[in-house]
Order: structure tokens, then C-alpha cells, then sequence
């Protein structure tokens, strides 16, 4: 037999959770109870009905005593109100105002910022005891609460003069001290409540901390837009600003509107990094939430920053995040509709700017373009990429290099990749950021008459084949000091000899010379082997080939030299060495060992009269 | 020191000297580990971009572990193996240094090695794979532990490749009792999910509909907890053949949307399993065009990329669907003989094609 049973609880390890561990920081106080203070103003505007009202929030800071004071002059509450709303945990007033008013009157629910009836906890974030004195705008007598952050409080008649509305005395704990000084407090302020309508003065002053009118409500939203970007930016003015307006969006069985208001802007240029984010300051109701949410932006639109106040996202109870719900997709949804349609537009009508704009973050531009056959089409042909003749356009490339991408997928490539480029007259495009080389790819995809050629592994395609009779005494001599030696053409002319590997050489060359010398273990040596045979046993040489140039002036005139003179052989050591030299592979100190000793030797031996 | 611990130690003492370089290397893991399903790309070039940055930074361990990270986002999150055995044995050789003797991956990295091989052709590098796993078998602790998780599943996947279905189903089980002894048990669920997927290819082979529908629901539950969205594609992949099996359409139907609607968010490419049950799922309907389908789908996602024992088997496949359909044309058993050659023991498969192709002529 089952019966039903009732959860008990612990009331103060419930406060200490909720006050203590909702929230990551005790600047979150701050906001929630400025909010309560707007939301009770609000209230006040509502039901009262009294259009001489004029709300404000008063902050009052007394170090010596510890306390900061928030006053109001909403609503005020009654003896019941304190009971069911104040000193009840997870039920407010406004939550439920709001959804009283979400029908008859939605601009004015809109204003409400409050939902779960927690935020009055967090006054226990900063404060060891909270006094509120109180006095509803529906009459009955001034109310003083109390609580000691136990599960306990007391209620009674405030003393004195008290005029309609709240206040809310902490008396600060020591971590929370920072509320005590003037210039935190005002910051924590302009972070969370600088939006917010009412406006909120310290100590009296009669200027307001906060700017009250968002940029988006601005009369000039561009102007506004832009200041804020550029705010954002370090002081430098966006390429691109994007107001956003209410979207709609297509469920399949029903249309949906998604208030939204802000921005989206685009700044000058971003850095090259996998980790740079789409960042999004959220506002719900003007009230601040977070400053770098990360998925309402389309994974694409990484270079896009922005500001948006949307009153259909769920925060989390915290208020410090985002609910990833059914409402925060359908912005997520409408932000991507209008920014693909912004950037379109813009494309369209302002070429230049849209241009600066795919050259300023050419990196993620080509990464998102790889992926998106449409974004390909706009930016293929501006977009720009490193070379080692500097920043060019696939276009630009082309009329150097007739025709053919010559690519080098390692960090810049070796210096005599980058030459035998340069070589044929044409540049060597850095496809060492991944995206680029399917960029490429795409490219040539779309028109036949264009060829790829990796340098980095594939550099033979650049060469020419030659005849080797004329060469044959300079062939003989490399061969005779087991060089694999052979002759081509290639540019540039005044380059004698290159040497070349295949992808992997280097490695191959130290797996087959750490299983000589036994440096792997036995049981891992099988795969090793493997990997070794594997990999010599194909066409290609992994000690490398050292081309000849046969159009090189040098080494034709040593082709014609007597073939065993002295001097020849120091010049043709030198050349194999300088060949190892600027091969882009690594040398061990052997290696660097034996080449400066070989040239040594030859130079000497020119040296000699 | 394992290199948890290592990694732990390491995160710790960048976050307290506030070494922002550092930590801006660090975050490239994590960077990388987020998006290694949704965007195995961007995942490849985050873990390059940490290795510039170890190398920048001069820091030897550092680069040792992002380039044998490079090397698992191209076996793992990109399944691409063409360049991989490069990679993997630049590892190899930078770990067997004296100033990496302490090197707590170590073991890591040789298993690196062997996930590439067993991925290349396991029945082709059978021996010195044997041997290899000799090794770490004598190297590894028997505890739980990240290196022994990671030796059983080498030995599972060998035992499957070499169609050892009996030895692979004792792995797993083995790595089931490990996951059952393991004090870490968030550990020990994220290894359970791999294995619960390949019992279900075990038992979708052997035909074992309720231990597959069991295995199914095991690995959808573990894939769910901690988060694997291609193996929770697979996990209801296999519940769909299960489902299917039961006579429970309905379900057979959603749990096949849903896997191939998960699988179609991903870029990871699936892996072996989900397209097994998916081909499985419609040839039990006799659905020999869409079975046809799914094997096309599988040969696009894996051909040219360096798997040659796998894509030679499913173009096998996919030989004997088309001649079922009375469509085998010498171009598709050219292609899979080509890829066959490729193999260190072809002999079988070619022997099977042939085959094919006598049956196709007749």
C-alpha cells in the first residue's frame, strides 16, 4: 500500500542556497533589488493611475554605519503583501501583475521585470540584516519588516514620517563591502540598471547614474548604434551597424512575432583565432543579463558583436543566463534571418563597405564561406588571403599566376617553396589556416580552367622535365656519393639545385633510424617497421631528390667543367648543402654538424690557389 | 603521474599565476573538445592553433600533447585517415625521447598509433597490431583508468575488424566490469557509451534482437547523460532495428527520424554502426533501394579518406544490395576491386568480388 507523502523544508539551508549560491556574484544583489525598487514604481504607475506621478529610486550609501539604503517611491506594500509576496519564497507580485496584464494592457506588463519572487533573497548576498519600511500607495499605516537572514522576521508599525513607497536598508556584511564605495556601487549600476526607465540617483545628487534611454530607442538609432559600437570597439567606429526590429517566425503550422530591439554591428577587424565568438549583450526589459552569450548568434557570424532587448527569452532563475528554450531558438532564428538579409543588402548597396568588411575578417569569413554556397558566391571574389607577395584576392592571384593556386599548407612553408613560386613569377598563397584550402578548392570547383598546386609535398608539378646527357658528369658525381640526383627546369634561373622530399620524409627517416639503433620497444617496433616499409617501398625517396636546374647558367657551365677537378666538387658540395639548407626540413645537430663541415672544406678547398 | 592528473595540475597552476598566454592556450582544448562534433574542422584548428601556441611558448610537453590531439581529431572527430600515420608517428617518435620519459600521455600516444592502423586495415597490420597491444597490455595498470579503457577498446575494435564478434563481445564485457569497478563513474559512463554501441553492432550481427534492443536503450541512456550526440544517433539507430524487430513501427519510425535528424545536425561523419543499423533497419522491410541508400550515403563520408579495410567492405556492401537489384556493373566491382589492392591482404575480398561479378554475368 502507497500513500502520498509531503517534501518538508529546511528553511534555512533553503535561504542559505537561494542567497547564497543562485546567484556567482554579489554585484547581482545590487540588480535585483534596483529591479524590485523599478518594478514596484511600475506597479505604482499602473494601478494608480495618477499621471503626476513621477517614479525615482534613491540609493543612499553610509560607510561608517554599513549600510546602504534603496528607496522607492512605488507602491508600497500592505501588511498582506509583505506576507504573501516579501517573506514568501519563489511567489511575487509582478510575475503575477504581468500576467494579468499580458492581454489587456501588454506594453505595461512589458515594463515588469520581476517572474520567480527570489530576487529579494539576494539582498542577503550583501547585507547580514535587512530592514524594509514600507507604505502602500492603497493606504493603511507604514510597515517596518525585519529579518536577520534566519527564517525568522519581524513585522510592525514604522516609526515617524514615511511616504509612500519602499525602503530597503542593508546593513552590508564585509564581503560585501565593495557597495560601500562610491565609484563600485555606481559601476555595478550602469552594468545592470543603466537601461532601466526610472531613474536612479545616489546621495542626493540631482543628475541620475543611469542613461535611462536605451540606444535602440534613440531618435537617431544609427548615430546611437554607432557610439555604442564604438564604445564597445576601443573607441574605433563599426563597418557595419544593423538595427534590429520584431521578427516573425515560420513554425510550419503558425507564424510567430519575436519582439526584438538593439543592433547587431560588425567591428573593423577581428583577430585570427578559432576562438573568436559572436558575442551579444542581453537585455530583457532594459534590465541587464549577460555580456557574452554565445549561441543567439548563427555559428557563421562569428565577426558579429551586438546588443539585443528581447522580452520573450527566459532567464535562468539568476537572471544571469539564458533558458536555450522553444522562444530562445525562435530568436536565435530571427537574429540569423535579419543579419543574413542585413549583410545581403549591404553587399548590394554599399560594395565598399561591404568589402572592408569581409577583408577585416577574412580568416572567419572564409571558414563560414566554405560551408554556406551562397556566401560563397558574395565574398569569392574579394575576399582577401595571405601571400608572400602580401594580402591578394583570389582574382588578383590569378592574372599573377595564369591560371593556377600555388599553395603552401604549413605556417608559410619553407623558404624554397615560397621560391620555386616566385620562381614561375606567381606568389604562394598561406593555406596554413584550415579553412582555406577547401576555399580554394571550392574556387577551382566552379571554373575548370583553374589548377591547384600544393608547394608543400608537390612541389615537382612546378618543375620542367630536362635532359640528362648535357648533366650527366654532375648526375654521376651526386649519384657516386649516393645522392639521388636528377635534372629539371625551373624558375627561378639564378636557383642551381633544390632538394626535395616527399610529405612524412622526415619522420620516416627518424622511425627508420630509432628502429636501427633499437629506440623502440620491442612490442611497438612491428608497427614502426610497418610504417617504415610502408612508406619506402613506394616510388618515392624519403632520403630526398636534389634537382639540378638545367636552365640555371651556373650549372651549365659546370656541366661543361672537367669532371673530376677539385673545384668542382667543392661547388657542387657547396650546392648540395645549401640545397639541404633551404629545404624547409629540420636538420639534427648532425646533420647541421656535417653540412657545416662539407662547406668548410669546400670553401677551403676553393680558397686554395 | 596520468595525465588527468597532469592536465588538472597544469590548468590549476596557469589559472593561478593568471598566465594568460597560457590560459589562452589551455582554452584551445576546451574550445576544441566543444566543437570536435559539431565542427570537427574547427576542432582540427584549434588543437593546431594550441600547438602554435605551446610551440611559441616553448613548451615541449605541451606540443607533445596537441599534436597527438591533432592526430585524435583527425582519427576520432574528422575519421579522416589519409595523413594520419605521419602525424601519429611524429608522436611516436618525439615520446620515445629521454625528455619525455615522464611524459604522462605516453601511453596515450601509442595508442594513437594503433587506432590509425587499426583504422587503415586492422587485418592487414594484424601482427605487429597484436603485438603493439601486447605491449600496453604489459604497460597498462589493470585498474580503472583512462589508458585501460582506452587499451580494451583498441582490443574490442580488433577483435571486430578480424570479424571476431565472440572476442569483442568478452572485451566488452570486460570493459563493462571496469566501468562497474570505476570510483569515477562519470568516466566510466562516457567509455560505457562506446561500448554499449559496439554491443549492439554484436549483437545486430549475430541477430540477437532482444540483447540488441537492451544494448540499444543502454547506450541511448549513457550517450544522453553525457552528452555523445553521434553515439546517441547510433544508440537509436540500433533501436530502430530493435523496435522494428518487435513489430513496434511506430517507434521503429521515430527512433529512425530521430537518429539520422541527430546524425544530420552533426559533421562528425557517423561512424560504422549507425549505418549499419540504418541499412539493417531497411533491408529487414526488404527495402533493398534504400538499404542501397545508406550504403551510398556511408561510402561518400568514408571514401578516399585512408579507411581502406572499411571501404573496401562496404563497397562490398554495396556490390552485393546493387546485385540484388540486378545492377552490378563492372565500374562499381572495378572500384571495389581497385580499393581491395590497396589492402595488405586482399585476397578474400577480391575473391568475393569476384564472385559477385560471376553471379552478376550468369
Amino acid at each position: 500500500m502507497t500513500a502520498k507523502h509531503r517534501f518538508s523544508l529546511y528553511l534555512p539551508g533553503l535561504l542559505k542556497v537561494l542567497a547564497e549560491h543562485l546567484y556567482s556574484s554579489k554585484k547581482v544583489g545590487v540588480r535585483e533589488l534596483l529591479q524590485n525598487a523599478h518594478d514596484s514604481c511600475v506597479r505604482r504607475k499602473i494601478e494608480e493611475g495618477n499621471p503626476h506621478y513621477r517614479p525615482r529610486i534613491d540609493l543612499a550609501v553610509n560607510p561608517r554605519r554599513r549600510t546602504l539604503t534603496i528607496r522607492d517611491n512605488g507602491c508600497g506594500l500592505t501588511a498582506d503583501e509583505i506576507g504573501n509576496y516579501l517573506a514568501t519564497i519563489g511567489k511575487g507580485y509582478t510575475g503575477e501583475l504581468r500576467e494579468r496584464l499580458a492581454f489587456s494592457s501588454p506594453d505595461e506588463a512589458s515594463e515588469l521585470i520581476g517572474q520567480f519572487g527570489l530576487g529579494f533573497l539576494s539582498a542577503f548576498l550583501l547585507a547580514g540584516e535587512v530592514t524594509v519600511v514600507t507604505r502602500s500607495y492603497q493606504g493603511g499605516p507604514a510597515l517596518r519588516w525585519h529579518c536577520s537572514g534566519d527564517e525568522h522576521y519581524e513585522m510592525g508599525p514604522a516609526e515617524g514620517e514615511v511616504e509612500i513607497g519602499t525602503t530597503v536598508e542593508l546593513l552590508v556584511k564585509p564581503a560585501a563591502a565593495f557597495v560601500l564605495q562610491e565609484q563600485h556601487l555606481v559601476e555595478t549600476v550602469r552594468t545592470y540598471a543603466d537601461l532601466l526607465p526610472t531613474p536612479i540617483y545616489l546621495d542626493g545628487d540631482p543628475q541620475p547614474l543611469n542613461v535611462m534611454t536605451p540606444p535602440w530607442e534613440a531618435d537617431d538609432l544609427e548615430a546611437a548604434a554607432r557610439a555604442y559600437a564604438a564604445r564597445a570597439s576601443g573607441g574605433t567606429e563599426p563597418l557595419f551597424v544593423l538595427p534590429l526590429r520584431d521578427g516573425k517566425v515560420n513554425l510550419g503550422h503558425d507564424t510567430i512575432t519575436v519582439p526584438l530591439q538593439g543592433f547587431l554591428y560588425v567591428p573593423t577587424g577581428s583577430v585570427v583565432s578559432v576562438r573568436e565568438y559572436g558575442d551579444l549583450t542581453v537585455y530583457i526589459r532594459r534590465m541587464f543579463i549577460c555580456d557574452r552569450e554565445r549561441d543567439l548568434l548563427p555559428p557563421w557570424a562569428r565577426f558579429v558583436r551586438g546588443v539585443i532587448d528581447c522580452p520573450v527569452l527566459q532567464p535562468t532563475a539568476s537572471r544571469e543566463g539564458l533558458h536555450q528554450d522553444d522562444r530562445f531558438e525562435s530568436v536565435r532564428q530571427t537574429l540569423e534571418d535579419q543579419l543574413g538579409r542585413g549583410l545581403r543588402d549591404l553587399a548590394r548597396r554599399d560594395p565598399e563597405r561591404w568589402k572592408r568588411l569581409v577583408q577585416g575578417h577574412a580568416d572567419l569569413v572564409v571558414s563560414w564561406a566554405v560551408k554556406d554556397n551562397e556566401f560563397f558566391e558574395r565574398v569569392r571574389d574579394i575576399v582577401p588571403f595571405r601571400t608572400s607577395r602580401g594580402p591578394l584576392t583570389l582574382p588578383e592571384y590569378l592574372k599573377l599566376s595564369g591560371g593556377t593556386f600555388y599553395y603552401v599548407t604549413r605556417e608559410m612553408g619553407s623558404l624554397q617553396d615560397q621560391l620555386l613560386a616566385e620562381g614561375r613569377d606567381v606568389p604562394a598563397i598561406d593555406a596554413s589556416w584550415f579553412a582555406v584550402t577547401p576555399f580554394l578548392g571550392k574556387y577551382a570547383a566552379r571554373r575548370r580552367d583553374i589548377a591547384l598546386v600544393q608547394l608543400d609535398g608537390e612541389a615537382e608539378t612546378l618543375l620542367r622535365p630536362a635532359a640528362e646527357e648535357p648533366f650527366a658528369n654532375l648526375i654521376a658525381y651526386y649519384r657516386g656519393r649516393g645522392v639521388r640526383a636528377k635534372v629539371a627546369s625551373f624558375r627561378p634561373v639564378g636557383m642551381p639545385v633544390l632538394m626535395l622530399y616527399p610529405q612524412g620524409a622526415e619522420t620516416v627517416r627518424e622511425a627508420g633510424s630509432a628502429l636501427e639503433a633499437g629506440g623502440v620497444p620491442e612490442g611497438l617496433a612491428g608497427l614502426v617497421g610497418a610504417y617504415v616499409d610502408q612508406r619506402t617501398s613506394g616510388p618515392e625517396d624519403h632520403r630526398g631528390t636534389l634537382y639540378l636546374n638545367a636552365s640555371c647558367p651556373l650549372v651549365r657551365r659546370l656541366a661543361e667543367a672537367a669532371p673530376d677537378g677539385e673545384r668542382l666538387v667543392a661547388v657542387l658540395t657547396v650546392l648540395w648543402q645549401n640545397a639541404r639548407l633551404f629545404c624547409g626540413r629540420t636538420l639534427t645537430a648532425a646533420d647541421a654538424a656535417r653540412a657545416f663541415r662539407e662547406l668548410t672544406q669546400a670553401i677551403e678547398r676553393l680558397l686554395q690557389p | 603521474m596520468k595525465m588527468r592528473d597532469w592536465l588538472a595540475s597544469q590548468a590549476q597552476e596557469i589559472r593561478r599565476r593568471n598566465d594568460r598566454q597560457r590560459l589562452q592556450m589551455l582554452q584551445c582544448y576546451l574550445e576544441a573538445y566543444e566543437a570536435r562534433e559539431s565542427d570537427p574542422d574547427r576542432a582540427y584548428a584549434a588543437f593546431t592553433q594550441g600547438r602554435q601556441m605551446a610551440e611559441r611558448l616553448n613548451d615541449p610537453w605541451w606540443v607533445l600533447f596537441y599534436r597527438k590531439e591533432q592526430v585524435d581529431a583527425l582519427l576520432h572527430f574528422k575519421r579522416d585517415y589519409r595523413h594520419v600515420l605521419d602525424l601519429a608517428m611524429q608522436c611516436a617518435m618525439e615520446v620515445r625521447k629521454p625528455a619525455n620519459a615522464r611524459y604522462p600521455g605516453r601511453i596515450g600516444v601509442w595508442d594513437s598509433l594503433i587506432a590509425a592502423y587499426l583504422g587503415i586495415d586492422a587485418e592487414g597490420y594484424a601482427q605487429p597490431i597484436q603485438q603493439a597491444l601486447n605491449y600496453l597490455e604489459s604497460e597498462v595498470p589493470p585498474e580503472p583508468d583512462g589508458d585501460r579503457y582506452l587499451l580494451l577498446a583498441r582490443k574490442r575494435i580488433f577483435a571486430r575488424e578480424r570479424e571476431q564478434l565472440q572476442e569483442a563481445y568478452n572485451v566488452c564485457m570486460t570493459e563493462m566490469n571496469l566501468g562497474a569497478a570505476d570510483t569515477d563513474q562519470e568516466r566510466a559512463l562516457h567509455f560505457a557509451t562506446f561500448t554499449c554501441c559496439e554491443m549492439c553492432l554484436i549483437a545486430g550481427a549475430a541477430q540477437q534482437w532482444q540483447t540488441l534492443g537492451q544494448w540499444a536503450a543502454a547506450a541511448e541512456e549513457r550517450a544522453r547523460h553525457v552528452g555523445h550526440q553521434c553515439e546517441l544517433s547510433e544508440a537509436l539507430a540500433w533501436r530502430s532495428v530493435a523496435a522494428l524487430q518487435a513489430r513496434d513501427v511506430e517507434n521503429a519510425r521515430r527512433c529512425y527520424r530521430t537518429a539520422t535528424a541527430t546524425a544530420d545536425r552533426l559533421q562528425m561523419p557517423p561512424k560504422q554502426g549507425y549505418y549499419e543499423a540504418l541499412a539493417l533497419y531497411h533491408e529487414m522491410q526488404g527495402d533493398v533501394e534504400n538499404a542501397l541508400g545508406v550504403r551510398d550515403a556511408e561510402l561518400e563520408a568514408l571514401a578516399n579518406h585512408g579507411r581502406l579495410l572499411y571501404e573496401c567492405r562496404v563497397r562490398i556492401k554495396r556490390c552485393v544490395l546493387l546485385a540484388r537489384l540486378g545492377r552490378l556493373q563492372a565500374l562499381v566491382l572495378n572500384a571495389a576491386r581497385e580499393t581491395a589492392q590497396k589492402l595488405a591482404q586482399p585476397a578474400k575480398y577480391l575473391q568475393q568480388l569476384d564472385q559477385l561479378a560471376a553471379g552478376a554475368g550468369r
